[in-house]
């Protein structure tokens, strides 16, 4: 994970309610293969393919993706590696496709959609040649399609007027009388997708916004027209027919709101973080903890000189000195008795071994110490510096326990002054340690505050009255679940480690959701029992159910993604893509299957198996004049 | 004082200073008065922006009194009057002593110094040595040990070094044929005898650290 959006892109896979077991996914009726024109239409393909692994399973593994960049220079990409692919090599791999056993209804050709986002097409004479690229394809591929050119069309403002000489376009070439068949497209159907809907108004559609923003309908189109069922002749009769200017669709869906749940949640948590990094700092106890100074002793002095004992001159050395004590004395008196030798001794040996190898582990030592310190500080603490009053307590703390060892007897009081000489010296390393510990402090509150915005940044887009509801009912969870203040706090320990790169804190974020989600029962349910639970106000199943299923048809009329000035003639056919199997389900199959349908209109069911949501799309000939106006 | 200084030229240097004795001795030309700088032994001496600071600092009471005079770490320096003889009695070893010629008006109590090059032997270290005493200490055996013939339980030698100026502790040390440690000799057993215990009967040696210019002469 690099980004908060990857984050919660992550978090939503945990609320899905989504048990579809194989024997329920789809199968294709046509092999089926997907062509991206231009490099943005190819950013549509993670999520496309996400969303027809939920009808198809498996199956899809049989997609081929493929992309072609460059209009002109026509180079055939891999849509899965990126990686250039020869006409020889595609053809190839449609031979391999047409070999699979038991996994279409019919090969006798394939299904194939063309997408082009109009964004990055430079004008409507280039969006020609997209359309012409039909030509180079079929050629590729060798084998008789049954072929779609889906256009997400960009109308925002300053995209007018290409749009409109797209939508012209796309008109004369319906109209174009040089095919000789006339009012016929060079595919077997056209689709249309604007970004402003017929009603005047906006909505958002792109390949970075339909991964967060539940809009499947190139893959519903993917599953509706190419996948096994009792009326699929039906909803090809619908959905295709080159003699059709071109089509459109509205499209509704109600759905969990797991993105809102995720950056709720994110957002309370995050919040809860923040106020706990103020006032953090690190006192001499905290110090002393982390540097595992106990009861005057150094876990970190203690080990080093286990390590250097053996290097150090063994106490035989003592029966050499000048005069004649004995070591039974105090070291004090042994020293007076040598004229100071026994100290100078010391000093150029014992100390000298110190010295040398404090030198040749300085790496090592700097890097266990400042482990120690990673393991019970965290950034939010070092922050701030640690002061040296608070450095010279911990360390003379350490220190306590070698007293004064002049007054021992001399072979103690060796290894105290020796231990004393090592405490001396790895001061200076313990602050070389908190020295780096604190940059990586910085460091890190930097990513912590990073993530913070870019969480802050995506919050900042919601609908307000949504919202409200939502904080309400799930606001009051992840506060309830952070009463148990243990648990807040190791979270915040645990983020806040100094060795923590962004990817880390989000990996971190996405367990503890994780955690939270799987402590409240709430965030497994499906789309429906999650509006029932939320809404609170419905009295009975069925309401429930009618409820869900007029907020699916709720105005659809009015968001057919086509904006002409011209009317539009009736929808010609209505699919629902929802769950249709269970008791609950089958009450919304059934309002939905009941309403009265004008009779120029039919309607189809598609059983996605999938409980986080349901999807409504009306489909709508363009005529030639709405292509014009 | 101010201090300037010039590069040296063929009519204004000082050179090939050597010790003879406890003199040192030099050649020089086209000065008024010698600067002689004393340091550690082993060092490198040269005159630069440091040093003359460090002298100017002084009064000319002090600079002209032609007394060693302490003006950093381990730097001394006296200021002599150009005589008839260029020698300059040793006064601490061992050290490092270096000669700079120079040109005193004072009038202007301005001192032109004239900075030598590598290539000018205007300096030389001075060792100094050190006679030890070593003998064997003797044993007055008691009436008891004679009767019976038993042996003291150890051995001891008494060594002598004598008091060494400026002398710090481990300059030099002791240690004995085929044992591993060396004992640092520290100030307080100068000037006296020490006791030390043999070491498989074997007496102490005495060493100098390496490179600080103590030449031991041993006595036994």
């Amino acid at each position: 994970m690099e980004n908060v959006k990857e984050l919660i892109h992550g978090s939503i896979g945990l609320l899905r309610n989504n048990s579809i077991s194989s024997t329920n996914f789809s199968r294709p009726y046509y092999p089926t293969c997907v062509v991206y024109f231009g490099r943005r239409s190819a950013e549509y393909h993670e999520e496309l393919l996400e969303n027809v692994l939920r009808g198809w399973g498996g199956n899809a593994d049989y997609i081929k993706f493929y992309t072609i960049e460059d209009v002109d220079a026509r180079t055939v990409k891999d849509a899965l590696s990126g990686n250039d692919i020869s006409v020889a090599d595609v053809k190839t791999q449609i031979t391999d496709l047409l070999s699979a056993q038991n996994v279409f209804a019919d090969m006798a050709r394939i299904a194939l959609y063309c997408i082009i986002d109009t964004t990055e097409v430079a004008s409507a004479e280039e969006f020609m040649k997209w359309y012409s690229m039909i030509t180079f394809v079929k050629e590729t591929l060798g084998v008789s399609t049954l072929s779609m050119l889906m256009v997400i069309l960009n109308e925002s403002l300053q995209y007018t007027e290409l749009a409109k000489g797209i939508k012209n376009q796309i008109r004369d070439a319906y109209l174009d009388e040089s095919l000789e068949k006339k009012n016929y497209h060079l595919y077997d159907s056209v689709f249309i997708f604007g970004n402003r809907l017929k009603n005047g108004s906006f909505i958002k559609i792109g390949p970075s916004e339909n991964r967060y923003a539940n809009y499947n309908l190139l893959a519903d189109i993917v599953l509706l027209t190419n996948t096994r069922c009792d009326d699929d002749n039906r909803r090809r009769a619908h959905l295709y027919g080159s003699d059709k200017p071109a089509l459109t669709a509205a499209y509704g869906f109600v759905q969990k709101p797991m993105a809102e749940i995720v950056m709720i949640t994110l957002s309370i948590i995050l919040n809860k973080l923040k106020e706990l990094t103020a006032n953090q700092s690190v006192d001499a106890d905290g110090l002393m903890k982390a540097l595992k100074i106990d009861k005057g002793r150094s876990e970190v002095y203690d080990q080093f000189y286990s390590v250097i004992k053996e290097l150090l001159p063994s106490n035989e050395f003592m029966n050499w000195l000048p005069g004649k004590a004995t070591p039974d004395r105090t070291f004090d008196e042994y020293n007076r008795a040598s004229d100071g030798c026994l100290q100078a001794f010391l000093e150029k040996n014992h100390f000298e071994v110190v010295f040398t190898e404090l030198l040749n582990r300085n790496d090592l030592l700097v890097k266990e110490i400042l482990g120690l310190l990673s393991k019970q500080l965290n950034a939010a603490q070092l922050i701030n510096g640690v002061p040296t009053g608070v450095r010279e307590t911990a360390y003379d703390k350490a220190e306590i326990a070698f007293g004064t060892p002049d007054k021992l007897q001399v072979p103690t009081a060796i290894e105290m002054k020796v231990k004393k000489h090592i405490a001396e010296g790895l001061r200076s390393k313990t602050d070389e340690s908190l020295t780096l510990a604190i940059n990586k402090a910085e460091k890190c509150m930097t990513q912590f505050k990073q993530v913070c915005s870019e969480h802050e940044r995506m919050f900042a887009v919601g609908e307000e009255g949504t919202r409200k509801n939502l904080t309400a009912f799930y606001g009051e969870r992840i506060q309830r679940y952070f009463n148990d203040f243990s648990k807040l706090t190791a979270l915040f320990v645990s983020i806040l480690k100094i060795d923590n790169s962004k990817a880390d804190m989000l990996q971190i974020l996405l367990k503890t959701i994780e955690a939270f989600f799987s402590s409240d029962a709430v965030y497994k349910l499906s789309f429906s029992e999650e509006l029932i639970a939320r809404l609170g106000n419905v009295d009975t199943e069925k309401r429930a159910q009618e409820f869900i299923g007029q907020e699916l048809i709720k105005n659809l009329d009015d968001k057919v993604s086509f904006y002409s000035m011209h009317v539009f003639q009736p929808r010609v056919f209505e699919a629902y893509l929802l769950n249709t199997e269970g008791t609950n389900n089958n009450l919304l199959y059934k309002y939905l299957n009941d309403r009265e349908l004008p009779p120029e209109v039919s309607r189809t069911f598609f059983n996605t198996c999938n409980n986080d949501m349901a999807e409504s799309i009306w489909f709508y000939v363009c005529s030639v004049d709405n292509l014009s106006l | 004082m101010k201090f300037v200084l010039v590069d040296f030229d063929i009519s204004h240097y000082a050179s090939n200073i050597l010790q003879v004795d406890t003199l040192l001795k030099w050649d020089i030309l086209g000065n008024t008065h010698h600067l002689i700088v004393r340091s550690d032994y082993g060092s490198n001496i040269e005159f630069t922006e440091e040093d003359k600071a460090g002298i100017e600092k002084h009064g000319n009471d002090q600079i002209l009194s032609g007394k060693e005079i302490r003006y950093a770490d381990n730097r001394f320096f006296v200021f002599l009057k150009k005589g008839y003889v260029n020698n300059y009695q040793i006064t601490v070893s061992p050290a490092k002593y270096a000669v700079f010629c120079c040109e005193y008006v004072s009038a202007t109590d301005l001192c032109i110094l004239y900075v030598p090059n590598d290539a000018c032997q205007y300096q030389c270290d001075v060792s100094s040595s050190v006679e030890v005493n070593i003998k064997h200490e003797e044993v007055k055996r008691g009436f008891l040990n004679r009767i019976t013939g038993k042996q003291p339980e150890r051995e001891y030698f008494i060594v002598h070094i004598p008091n060494i100026p400026g002398y710090s502790d481990g300059g030099l040390h002791y240690t004995f044929d085929g044992c591993k440690y060396q004992y640092p000799i520290t100030k307080a057993m100068l000037g006296k005898p020490v006791c030390i215990p043999a070491f498989n009967s074997k007496a102490p040696r005495m060493e100098s650290a390496a490179g600080n210019g103590y030449k031991i002469i041993m006595r036994q």
